[in-house]
């Protein structure tokens, strides 16, 4: 390996003091192995490094020198020594190589479970650590503090390197459970004007009774009572009150829309290089509205994501036109916005009856909707007490 | 006594011609003087103390530059002629 990397002659000689040559070879200490002699030629090799020498006693001697043969990689290397293409390009790639060992080319979140993984990138990026930073810039131990400072359901952070990645450990806090006291004295209020239908009670005493109307506000259910010997006693009011009542809703709709229209993709490619952006397509996209969309394919290695990929943008560009409907249409509107109401809000009430008013109003049409409705009345409300 | 002597002191200072004979391959002879004759079936070379021929077939010497010298090829015989 080493007679490859310092070259390798292979020499001929001849001539009248071929023997005194060869004996001055030996005296000089030049390093000959491979020494033949053939025919009155005397072959040997030589290190690249002894030629010149070699050369120096050939002319002493009288002897006539041949290089029969060059081996070894200096050889190859000086053929090239002035393509300088050929040496900056291998300089840029020792230079990228060094770079790439050093700029963070993934981050990796661990421990995080209620703080989304792009929250703390994010949060990550801002303070100065992205894909692409130089991983000897960064401050580790001043990130970990900035980080925690950023976000405040970490309890504790550590960042360190491995490799070209940056790991991220975290520790979320841990929250302090809701103190749910049952034994809170309170009240079960009305939150609305009602028939009363049927009652519960399981803790407290009941001021109405079935069929008896209410108010907003009223306490249905006194947690306050006073016992046999006169003391005013408090507990905690529990039960369930099921009232009829009514609720109005107006729902409009307008015989003429502002509605987007799309008019097609437009779609460009652009190179994700260390989160610099670099254009794949020529020419610049002029919309005045459009909704965008972007898709990101990194390249793997190994099952490793690179910090490479392409960008896939997609422009959908869209102009706002008014869209005239007829009476059957905003009717037809109406009454999908009124079944859309019921299944939100009227899911776990009953619906005893509904009336609907038709207005008619200038450039729209309204629909006034009276639900008569029987569902859970009651509400708790604490009592408060000094104490 | 004066050869004993003589023989002695060669031997400390290693001045001795010493050859080692691996197989019919390899000869190697250190304390190596000078190459006198030198072909690829003839090889004279002259030591401190006397000459030494060998005879062989595709003879090649190997010089790493250390008093001695590498003899490859087939060997058929070695002769060793005292000094006169």
């Amino acid at each position: 390996m080493f007679d490859n990397i310092r070259g390798v002659i292979r020499f001929r000689a001849n001539g009248i003091k071929l023997y005194s040559f060869i004996n001055a070879i030996r005296e000089s200490r030049i390093i000959c192995t491979a020494q033949e002699c053939k025919n009155d030629e005397y072959y040997g090799e030589i290190y690249s490094s002894s030629l010149k020498e070699l050369q120096e006693l050939a002319k002493k001697y009288n002897i006539e020198l041949h290089i029969e043969d060059r081996k070894g990689a200096i050889f190859k290397v000086k053929r090239y020594k002035y393509r300088f293409g050929i040496i900056i390009g291998a300089l840029v790639a020792i230079m990228f190589i060094v770079y790439i060992s050093n700029v963070a080319i993934t981050i990796e979140v661990t421990g995080n479970n209620k703080i989304s993984e792009e929250q703390i990138i994010s949060t990550l990026n801002d303070i100065g650590i992205s894909k692409g930073t130089f991983i000897p810039n960064i401050n580790f131990a001043l990130c970990e503090k900035k980080l925690k400072i950023s976000i405040d359901e970490l309890a504790w952070v550590g960042i360190r390197r491995s490799g070209n990645r940056i790991v991220v450990d975290v520790d979320e806090m841990v929250e302090q459970p809701e103190m749910i006291k049952s034994n809170l004295p309170s009240n079960i209020i009305s939150t609305k004007n009602a028939q009363i239908k049927s009652v519960k009670v399981y803790n407290g005493s009941l001021n109405y009774i079935v069929g008896d109307g209410v108010r907003v506000g009223d306490v249905l259910i006194s947690g306050i009572y006073t016992d046999s010997k006169g003391n005013i006693l408090t507990v905690n009011a529990i039960g369930e009150i099921i009232g009829e009542y009514e609720e109005k809703m107006i729902f409009e709709q307008a015989y003429e829309e502002e509605k987007r229209i799309s008019e097609g993709e437009i779609s460009r490619k652009s190179l994700d290089f260390f989160t610099f952006k670099i254009p794949l397509n020529i020419g610049k996209i002029d919309l005045d509205e459009y909704d965008y969309n972007e898709d990101i394919c990194y390249f793997m290695i190994a099952g490793k994501r690179l910090p490479i990929g392409i960008i896939h943008s997609t422009y959908t560009p869209y102009t706002k036109n008014i869209i005239t409907y007829t009476t059957e249409e905003a009717e037809e509107l109406i009454h999908k916005k009124i079944t859309m109401h019921e299944e939100n809000f009227y899911s776990n009430v009953k619906i005893i009856n509904k009336e609907i008013n038709k207005i008619n109003e200038e450039g729209k049409i309204k629909y006034e909707v009276i639900y008569t409705l029987e569902g859970e009345i009651g509400k708790k409300s604490e009592i408060l007490m000094k104490k | 006594m004066n050869n004993k002597i003589i023989e002695k002191g060669q031997s400390l200072l290693y001045f001795n011609t010493i050859i080692q004979i691996t197989d019919n391959k390899e000869v190697i002879i250190e304390n190596c003087k000078k190459i006198i004759e030198y072909n690829d079936i003839f090889l004279k070379v002259k030591t401190r103390n006397m000459t030494v021929q060998v005879w062989g077939q595709k003879l090649q010497i190997d010089d790493y530059n250390t008093e001695g010298i590498i003899v490859k090829g087939i060997i058929e015989s070695i002769e060793l002629i005292n000094k006169k």
